[in-house]
């Protein structure tokens, strides 16, 4: 990948849903969640997308469910954070934090 | 997942996704959009759902979800269809009997075909082998005659020569004059044809050289022969150098052979017989201005035709302003390859046009074998697909889709089909193809490697073959449901009804071959005995050479104790033509007008209605009198009045004196129209008709020609049978009567082999039905009735149409052929019907037989 090992917004955020949901993270689970937790509705195509890119840079990975009563008997793809994705996830939030952090907390302009 | 809603997604995006996606994706793509379009359904309702579906598709639509051939699936594929060859032979080995008819019934018709397509390709495909070919034309042109415009492929000689001059872009010329001249060897003179060309004509055109020099034209004492003339002329020993003469007008020139080629190709319409120095015609019409010549031409590379059309128009304001009786109006190039088959599109044509009556004819007997075989084939592997419908039940269950089954279905057929051109081949070339050329007295070889043409004619064969017989089939089997097949439901029985028709039709055409073959044999043996109109037994008829021997052979014939009476003539009955044009007031038609001596219709044996024969003694009788048939009366519409009647030919009045029977100057193919003959003095007789005593015509012949050649020094004296004239006729009807007989044959056991295989199908369905019946006492009689009915129809309902359509059929085809054959009646048609149904019964009495012997324990026990 010539991005390297950098992920954008997107990817960050569908990573982090891939976290939380745990054991339900499949496509539309993670579509529902994000629209649920964010506002933000994506189209499926588009979590597709992410989701297979997350996975060939090794930060999820995944495997197809049992066949269940639910859509016609068709099986889910179910993905799961590995190690690699949590550190990224970490080290996103540590330097996220350290910027913030770096901030000026206490303004200088005073309405006062 | 909403229950008891009806809302589905739209069908034809769902459709659409499962076309294009990857298969391995395909699964949780599709149970993704599905999920999310019943959520929709409850959040938003079903329209947006349904928008919002496919809108998701289309997006889905892109290149990483799409199908795309893997490695991996084609290495699938092979492993499958090599399954399918393996399912396939061992299928056809199960069902031997059947199989084995359908293939020897599809080899027996792909025999045909191969030997049709041979013989159309002989016709079609001419002058192929030069290698010059595309730069090769014959220069012809177009020219007003007073009726209409014309094309002709005779060039003017002055102007041939102002074209090699005026016109550039020409590589190499030849003119090509065709003349039979008499070649003398050592004193024995022989009759050849023989070709006057320019030296390039061996560069332009692609002979094969066996010995000599091929340039040995550019000498113009020098000849080149192909191997028959050489061998005619000069024997077993090389013709290479050997000195001969020819008569060129009046006058011998000596020759050395130069080169010997090889004899041209079959399909070639250029001759090579013998090849001499344009230079000699040139001499010989030197005082003449100018004639007619075949002017064949080379271009240059890279010139294009109409390059040199134009040129070659440009010479023809001078050149008609010269010759002002036919005018060329332009010159049109005729490619070498397309050449022999414009032939009848031009006058002084080089080569013949393809004839088209035996071409059809036998493309449809060809045809006619095809679709009986194929109709067998379909029909046997419609019965034969239900002994496996459990196969296909089980493989629909497991996941076998209806494409994959046709194709397991058409690859069995194409094994079958495959075995059945190998067989068809090997017929063809042991059986057929000698068989034919006997009969049709080709020269026809089977060259699969060399010939490109016949393989791919093969192939494409093959493959229509394999669909046209086992398409349908396969769309039947595979639309089975797998629920009614093993559930073991009653099946369909609309196959029976398509199985009685293609049955019927097979039927049908088995009766109108058959009643071909009878018509055949039967006009074959009715013109045997043919009234000739003429007494053509006991007689010979020989030329005489020359004037010289006109009375040296009047001797000889006075002492040949054998000779009973003899007459001079100028035409002979059934070897001379003469057509002209005769008038009485407003009626005008061509008759023949025959020039005998008076004594030639008293000898011969005509037999007189009205009037009187010529009279031997009667000087007058050679003035403008006439013994005419009566044909011609009819055709002339005039009645024979003793006292005189006149008809006028060439401003020349005649006065018809006798009228005789009608009598078969022309094969008895040929419908005889009117006839007439003239009596001449003696110094115009060219040959002699002599009647002999009763004995052996072949001996007394032989002793005639020996007593006669001792006459001649240098010519070779030939003497014939009359009663032997039409022979060449009459084989040439026997060998049609042949092919015929042979077409019959073939289609009866075509049909005879459907019929089998239907029967026997039929018979091994029903074998339980037959075994509890035989254990309850059924009777042979009965069992039999129970198989006989099911075809009794088929046979009365292809008697009935059979019938008549082979009146029709045949009736237009012989009387074409044989124009004095007996009708299409109630004989030869009850021969046809009994052979036909005395086939029929035959075969269902195998079948019968089979029943019979069947020993009920076995079959009811089985399973």
């Amino acid at each position: 990948m010539s991005k390297g090992n950098h992920i954008g917004e997107l990817e960050e955020l569908i990573l982090l849903l891939v976290g939380v949901l745990r054991d339900e993270a499949y496509a539309v689970g993670v579509l529902q969640e994000m629209k649920l937790q964010t506002g933000r509705e994506l189209n499926i195509s588009a979590i597709h997308a992410v989701l297979n890119r997350l996975e060939e840079k090794g930060y999820v990975s995944s495997e197809m469910g049992g066949a269940t009563q639910e859509r016609g008997g068709r099986r889910k793809r179910f993905y799961q954070l590995t190690a690699t994705g949590r550190q990224m996830i970490d080290q996103v939030r540590l330097v996220r934090e350290k910027l913030y952090g770096q901030l000026n907390t206490n303004p200088i302009y005073s309405f006062a | 997942m909403p229950k008891g809603s009806n809302h589905t997604p739209p069908k034809w995006a769902d459709r659409f996704l499962q076309w294009f996606c990857n298969d391995e994706l395909l699964e949780q793509l599709q149970g993704d959009v599905h999920e999310l379009f019943y959520w929709r359904l409850e959040e938003k309702g079903h329209s947006s759902a349904k928008r919002s579906f496919i809108w998701d598709v289309m997006r889905l639509f892109r290149w990483s979800n799409i199908k795309k051939k893997s490695k991996r699936q084609k290495l699938n594929n092979m492993g499958m269809i090599k399954n399918y060859f393996k399912i396939g032979m061992r299928n056809l080995w199960k069902q031997r009997m059947p199989s084995f008819i359908n293939i020897i019934g599809l080899s027996l018709a792909v025999g045909c075909a191969i030997v049709v397509f041979k013989f159309v390709e002989y016709n079609y495909v001419k002058d192929d082998f030069h290698e010059n070919l595309d730069d090769l034309f014959l220069v012809t042109h177009w020219e007003d005659l007073e009726s209409n415009k014309g094309r002709n492929g005779g060039t003017d000689h002055v102007l041939s020569r102002e074209i090699l001059t005026a016109v550039p872009g020409i590589k190499a010329s030849t003119r090509y004059n065709f003349q039979q001249l008499e070649a003398r060897v050592e004193k024995r003179i022989k009759y050849n044809a023989a070709l006057y060309v320019d030296p390039d004509f061996l560069n332009m055109f692609s002979f094969d050289l066996i010995e000599g020099n091929g340039n040995a034209l550019n000498s113009a004492d020098q000849i080149i022969l192909d191997e028959n003339s050489a061998k005619r002329l000069f024997g077993e020993q090389s013709a290479i150098d050997q000195p001969l003469e020819l008569k060129i007008g009046e006058e011998w020139k000596a020759f050395t052979v130069g080169a010997v080629y090889k004899n041209k190709p079959n399909n070639s319409s250029i001759q090579i017989e013998i090849l001499l120095n344009y230079s000699h015609l040139e001499q010989l019409l030197s005082k003449r201005d100018t004639w007619n010549t075949s002017f064949f031409i080379q271009r240059q590379e890279g010139i294009e035709q109409q390059q040199l059309v134009t040129a070659m128009d440009e010479l023809l304001p001078l050149h008609n302003k010269d010759n002002d009786v036919n005018p060329y109006t332009y010159f049109e190039l005729e490619p070498l390859a397309t050449m022999a088959n414009s032939a009848d599109e031009m006058s002084n044509s080089v080569g013949a046009a393809p004839n088209f009556a035996p071409i059809i004819t036998l493309t449809a007997i060809a045809g006619f074998m095809l679709l009986l075989s194929t109709l067998n084939y379909v029909n046997i592997s419609l019965a034969m697909v239900m002994k496996r419908l459990k196969e296909i039940g089980v493989r629909k269950v497991i996941g076998g889709r209806r494409k994959q089954l046709i194709a397991q279905f058409l690859i069995e057929n194409f094994l079958l089909c495959f075995a059945a051109l190998i067989l068809g081949l090997l017929f063809a070339h042991s059986f057929f193809l000698p068989g034919f050329n006997e009969i049709a007295g080709g020269d026809f070889r089977l060259e699969v490697f060399k010939n490109a043409r016949l393989g791919l004619f093969l192939l494409g064969l093959l493959f229509f073959v394999t669909i046209a017989s086992g398409l349908y089939p396969a769309i039947v089997a595979s639309a089975y449901k797998p629920i009614s097949i093993l559930r073991k439901a009653t099946q369909k029985r609309g196959n029976r009804l398509l199985s009685n028709i293609f049955l019927s039709f097979q039927m049908i055409l088995a009766m109108v071959t058959i009643v071909a073959a009878v018509m055949f044999v039967y006009t074959n043996q009715v013109n045997q005995s043919l009234n000739w109109g003429y007494d053509q037994y006991n007689k010979l008829v020989f030329g005489i050479p020359g004037d010289e021997y006109r009375e040296s052979y009047l001797e000889v014939i006075e002492s040949d104790p054998n000779i009973v009476d003899y007459a001079g003539t100028a035409s002979n009955i059934g070897q001379s033509l003469n057509g002209v044009e005769f008038i009485n007031g407003d009626f005008k038609t061509y008759a023949e007008l025959f020039s005998v001596g008076r004594k030639y219709p008293e000898v011969l044996g005509l037999e007189l209605l009205e009037g009187r024969l010529f009279n031997d003694q009667l000087e007058s009788d050679l003035n403008n009198k006439l013994i005419v048939n009566e044909a011609f009366l009819d055709r002339l519409q005039i009645n024979f009045d003793p006292d005189g009647t006149s008809i006028v030919q060439d401003s020349i009045t005649y006065q018809i004196i006798g009228v005789v029977a009608n009598y078969h100057y022309l094969n008895p193919g040929q419908e005889l129209r009117g006839a007439a003959m003239r009596a001449i003095p003696a110094e115009h007789y060219n040959s002699y008709l002599v009647s002999m005593v009763d004995g052996d015509i072949f001996e007394q012949r032989d002793q005639l020609r020996g007593d006669l050649q001792a006459l001649v020094d240098e010519k070779t004296v030939g003497v014939s049978v009359q009663s032997m004239l039409f022979d060449g006729f009459y084989d040439e009807m026997i060998g049609i009567g042949n092919i015929m007989l042979f077409t019959a044959t073939i289609a009866v056991l075509l049909a005879a082999m459907g019929l089998y295989g239907l029967v026997n199908i039929n018979v091994t369905s029903q074998i339980k039905d037959f075994g509890i019946r035989k254990v309850l006492g059924a009777s042979h009689m009965s069992l039999s009735k129970t198989i006989l009915s099911k075809f009794k129809y088929v046979l009365l309902f292809a008697i009935l149409i059979g019938c008549p359509v082979a009146v029709l059929l045949v009736g237009t085809l012989i009387t074409d052929i044989q124009h004095y054959a007996p009708p299409v009646g109630a004989g030869p048609l009850t021969v046809s019907v009994g052979i036909l149904l005395g086939v029929a019964l035959f075969t269902l009495n195998l079948q019968i037989n089979k029943v019979r012997r069947m020993n009920p324990s076995e079959t009811l026990r089985a399973e």
